[in-house]
């Protein structure tokens, strides 16, 4: 092991970094096992609380959120049939049946050992994979890296899941809040009506923080507040036999490797990888008829690829600074309030950060298992916060969050704009995703292709003369019009 | 929602009319072989022209299933307002009186909103999460809260 990875190990095991970790575990379990909470407003949560930490300590604290996230979203989907995240919603279909069956230690245990083994394996992907793809994009010029952001940007087609038009309006205009602020080759002003706090653009974390919790307020005061069942039975045999787990192998390595192939993919997300392993483990499966009657490996399938994915939507955020999904995206703001620029440079520069990063994953997997399975009964007893509780903390949360990036209340003002237009933007079926996407990659976007026609020289050819650029504007095309192509095909289809 | 949608277009074609104004107003610095400041404030005018069109053109001749989704009743209007009315209370009252005396009435008025009736519930849990959030933040994360102008 080189020298520089063992003194990230050695930074990632110091005490408040280890805190850290720990806290992002508790508080990612609690995220995760509550319906209605998603792993990206937790992640929007913390941010604020990382302004102040060490680079290291807040990816302590942000990953031990993450993994866990990904793993509680399985405590409510097998105790009670709704999943705490999107992504855990096939671990429901076999896991509740298990719990109806008197085995619901059994399926969480399943689940939180699968959870663990696929996070294991995505982490393996990521520090083989993520250094190569690093090596390589070390040539990107001005025109790669904008071709590189468009692609990213046309992610925005495959979160317009009930109108693409929709979906690419809400980019669009993210795009026109990031052209607020000082223009920085020219040194203009652009539309900060005289306000000196926008003169540095639209702050991103109050935007995200707007976007993501307070439609979600809103939404619980006004309109309603969801009774949640309880679950009253108890729980016991966590720990599934060692023969039950090595029968459950194959298929956790099936659904880690369907969840990092897929998490790799920018755009693909959580929810398509789970049920594709579901899929693919049924098929394969010897007891193919036993699938959706409580059947442990309905339960391994979907849970190993959970986690799977998060380690592989790190790759191309670390390499290439393209998030592959709303957790990704505000995981590379976090890198940027901590004044570090994702992508190849990042290993070149940064190549401690990075180690720490992994190990970080490595840590906080770790703890998901161990404390999962040894306070599970804390967490069905958490399930059962009333909102009228749990939403009032949030709104606090948010206001005191933003407040603290500038410390000023201008910040505040800007996170309640962005929470309005989110929530009608939810109201009227604008996804939010495609503009917490365009407001990280704008300006990016932006710098890369004036510089690229400043060395051409005016010159728009410069994007397809360079090979690596025509490529990725190639899949660009590709990936904008696939989609498209998809919803006229299913259309005429009827 | 064709009718709500149809309404939003109209609003998108208003909001790009205004911002190509906003441009038209911008400061202009030649420099050879550079992109002035209003290039890409004018790439995405038009991106959002085509489409509004878009939205606009659909709504108008392709009918899909109708859906009561979007519509926006008078309770829940008056809702949002309220609720925005006493955020907009709480940082008012923050800037002059501090987080720590605020935080506490304005968590119980949304725990009132939300629903809660018990009075003991009302009283402690506000004074309980304003401290943690405090001792939290503020001694552990050294984040700094708002401290007002009077306390």
């Amino acid at each position: 092991m080189s020298d520089v990875a063992l003194a990230a190990l050695a930074d990632v095991l110091r005490l408040p970094n280890l805190i850290a970790s720990m806290m992002g575990v508790f508080f990612g379990l609690f995220i995760g096992a509550s319906p209605g909470l998603t792993i990206s407003l937790g992640m929007v949560l913390l941010l604020p609380l990382t302004f102040t930490l060490a680079p290291v300590t807040s990816f302590c604290l942000l990953l031990g959120l993450y993994a866990a996230g990904m793993t509680g979203g399985s405590i409510s989907a097998i105790l009670l049939n709704i999943p705490g995240t999107p992504s855990a919603s096939a671990t429901a279909v076999d896991g509740y049946e298990m719990a109806k069956k008197g085995r619901a230690g059994e399926a969480i245990g399943t689940a939180v050992i699968s959870s663990f083994f696929g996070g294991m394996f995505s982490l393996g992907c990521l520090v083989l994979i993520a250094p190569a793809i690093a090596k390589f994009a070390l040539r990107f010029g001005a025109p790669e890296l904008f071709a590189l952001v468009l692609l990213g940007l046309t992610l925005i087609c495959s979160f317009g899941q009930r109108s693409i038009i929709k979906g690419l309006i809400s980019g669009v205009i993210g795009l026109i809040f990031m052209t607020v602020g000082l223009d920085n080759l020219m040194g203009i002003p652009r539309f900060t009506f005289g306000y000196v706090e926008l003169q540095a653009g639209v702050s991103f974390l109050p935007a995200l923080i707007g976007l993501f919790a307070i439609p979600q307020i809103l939404e619980g005061i006004v309109i309603g507040v969801q009774v949640i069942p309880k679950y009253e039975a108890k729980i016991s045999g966590l720990l599934p036999r060692f023969k039950d787990i090595t029968k459950l192998f194959k298929t956790m390595v099936l659904g880690a490797s369907v969840g990092t192939g897929i998490g790799a993919i920018p755009g693909a997300g959580g929810p398509i990888a789970v049920f594709l392993s579901y899929d693919y483990a049924k098929r394969i499966s010897k007891n193919c008829s036993l699938f959706g009657t409580g059947h442990p490996e309905g339960v391994a399938a979907p849970e190993s690829a959970n986690n799977g994915v998060a380690g592989g939507a790190m790759i191309p955020m670390l390499t290439l600074g393209i998030p592959g999904d709303p957790i990704t995206a505000i995981l590379l703001g976090a890198l940027m309030i901590q004044g570090l620029t994702p992508g190849p440079l990042l290993f070149q520069a940064n190549a401690q950060f990075v180690y720490s990063v992994f190990w970080a994953f490595f840590v906080a997997n770790i703890m998901v298992l161990f404390l999962t399975l040894s306070t599970i009964k804390v967490w069905v007893r958490l399930l059962q916060v009333p909102k009228r509780i749990l939403l009032p903390i949030i709104a606090i949360l948010c206001i005191v969050g933003s407040y603290a990036l500038h410390n000023t209340f201008f910040d505040t003002g800007v996170m309640l704009f962005f929470g309005l237009l989110g929530y009608f933007m939810k109201k009227y079926e604008f996804p939010v995703v495609p503009m917490l996407l365009a407001i990280i990659l704008g300006p990016a976007l932006e710098e890369h292709m004036r510089m690229s026609l400043i060395i051409s020289q005016g010159d728009p050819s410069i994007f397809i003369k360079h090979p690596i650029s025509l490529v990725f504007i190639i899949i660009s095309l590709i990936s904008f019009m696939g989609p498209l192509v998809g919803r006229m095909r299913a259309h005429r289809e009827g | 929602m064709r009718r709500t949608n149809i309404f939003i277009s109209i609003i998108l074609f208003a909001f790009t009319g205004y911002y190509a104004y906003l441009i038209t107003e911008l400061p202009t610095r030649n420099i050879p072989h550079t992109l002035g400041a209003d290039f890409m404030p004018w790439v995405l005018t038009v991106c959002l022209l085509l489409l509004s069109s878009l939205l606009f053109l659909e709504s108008l001749f392709y009918k899909r299933e109708k859906q009561r989704v979007g519509r926006i009743s008078l309770k829940e209007v008056a809702g949002i307002l309220s609720l925005l009315a006493i955020i907009v209370a709480y940082i008012t009252a923050m800037i002059y009186f501090g987080y720590v005396f605020i935080t506490p009435l304005f968590m119980a008025a949304m725990m009132l909103m939300s629903g809660s009736k018990k009075l003991k519930e009302i009283i402690f849990f506000p004074i309980g999460i304003t401290l943690a959030v405090y001792i939290f933040f503020y001694r552990f994360f050294n984040v700094l809260l708002p401290g007002g102008k009077i306390f």
